[in-house]
């Protein structure tokens, strides 16, 4: 982003997701950052953005995530120390299954297809 | 007999050593900050503290400058002080002096209570309902400013004011009332211009006891003062105070890495500064024998 350029210094830093949710909300001419899976309440609006001056803005979503033209998206991952067995390899299976996917895209994330 | 002295013995150093534990806690604190900190000094060296940039996260070049932490705690600090003396010291005045017993006994246990909210109900409240308070009636485009922490701290230093004036007050001795009353002063008269100055030197303990309180609180700062590392001694900009800076990024900082050691710097200023107001305050309440000799 920038073009690695630095921030201003008066730029605001938020401690949490829910807190620049609430502060865009509330704010005039602010603009932030944060997961898809928050702007799914609140007055939030949803910008569309272009990789780069020759290709069009793309509106997060779905698909556009999936098939990579929304430029400023990242996997989620799950760390483990070593292979997950017994309790973790549980967790593990229930957030690949259909019923763990399910739950992704009730709460406004992209599931991984 | 002997048996009755050993165990006397035990008991003594048992005792002795829970009394200075907060001593031994206190130094093993300094000497895990400066562990971790110290090499900082060979590389990138001290200078890099002393200057006017925070940006310790960049892909140009990291900024460990510490000045706009300290000027961002400071001027919070100094506007939650603000807010906060006449409120503490009237009310400590009103409890001691005018209110009726029945009153005394309704409002302590509020003031207590004051005291007891955690900090990070009063940060959400502070994002939910100060934060645009304080937009509006300004006409800002955000509410996250250094005044609204400040308002918040407020509510966290009232009650260290008020309780600690207010026993500087009941401490006055009733011959000054006296005197004052049988030479015809009025009851206002008397508790501004006798009562008050005499206890003096309690209120102006109970303030730095409050200031301490205020510059190390993180968690109501970090949620509303919009954590913008600039100097600026305006209260409507947002600003970023060194707890906060502390707590939002040490969960995110590579271990020992010159971040990692400047957040350790800021750490080690930051106790300094807490330490030399507690020490201040301490020595004015010794001075005027609130605190056994």
């Amino acid at each position: 982003m920038l073009n690695k350029e630095n921030f201003d210094p008066s730029v605001k830093l938020m401690p949490a997701s829910s807190s620049i949710a609430q502060s865009i909300s509330q704010d005039k001419w602010s603009i932030g950052y944060l997961g898809l899976g928050y702007t799914k309440e609140g007055n939030v609006k949803v910008l569309n953005v272009k990789k780069d001056e020759n290709t069009p803005a793309v509106t997060p979503n779905h698909n556009t995530v999936l098939d990579k033209t929304y430029s400023i998206a990242r996997p989620l991952f799950l760390i483990f120390n070593g292979e997950p067995a017994g309790n973790l390899k549980l967790v593990f299976d229930y957030a690949l299954s259909a019923e763990g996917q399910k739950i992704v895209e009730e709460t406004g994330y992209v599931t991984l297809k | 007999m002997n048996k009755q002295r050993l165990k006397a013995k035990i008991i003594k150093y048992f005792l002795q050593s829970c009394g200075s534990l907060s001593i031994i806690i206190i130094l093993l604190i300094f000497l895990f900050l400066f562990k971790e900190a110290l090499p900082f000094i060979g590389s990138p060296g001290l200078n890099e503290l002393f200057h006017s940039i925070w940006n310790p996260v960049s892909f140009q070049k990291e900024e460990f400058g510490l000045y706009p932490l300290i000027t961002g705690s400071i001027l919070v600090t100094v506007l939650a002080t603000i807010i906060a003396i006449p409120f503490g010291i009237i009310g400590a005045v009103y409890i001691s002096e005018v209110a009726t017993p029945g009153e005394r006994e309704f409002l302590k246990p509020f003031i207590e209570i004051l005291a007891g909210i955690p900090s990070v109900v009063l940060g959400f409240f502070g994002l939910v309902v100060i934060a645009p308070l304080v937009k509006d009636i300004f006409g800002l485009n955000t509410g996250l400013t250094a005044l609204t922490g400040s308002i918040l701290l407020a509510f966290m230093a009232i009650p260290t004011i008020m309780s600690i004036s207010e026993d500087a007050i009941k401490s006055v001795p009733s011959a000054y009332k006296e005197a004052s009353l049988a030479l015809g002063a009025s009851k206002l008269e008397t508790i501004w211009k006798v009562v008050v100055p005499a206890a003096l030197s309690g209120i102006v303990a109970s303030v730095m006891l409050g200031m301490g309180r205020v510059v190390g609180e993180t968690m109501t700062v970090m949620m509303v003062t919009g954590n913008a590392p600039v100097i600026s001694m305006n209260p409507f900009t947002s600003v970023r105070t060194m707890t906060a800076t502390i707590a939002a990024e040490m969960g995110e900082v590579t271990f020992g890495s010159h971040h990692y050691m400047a957040l350790f710097w800021v750490g080690i200023v930051l106790m300094l500064m807490t330490f030399l107001l507690n020490m201040v305050s301490y020595r004015v309440l010794k001075k005027y024998g609130m605190i056994d000799k």
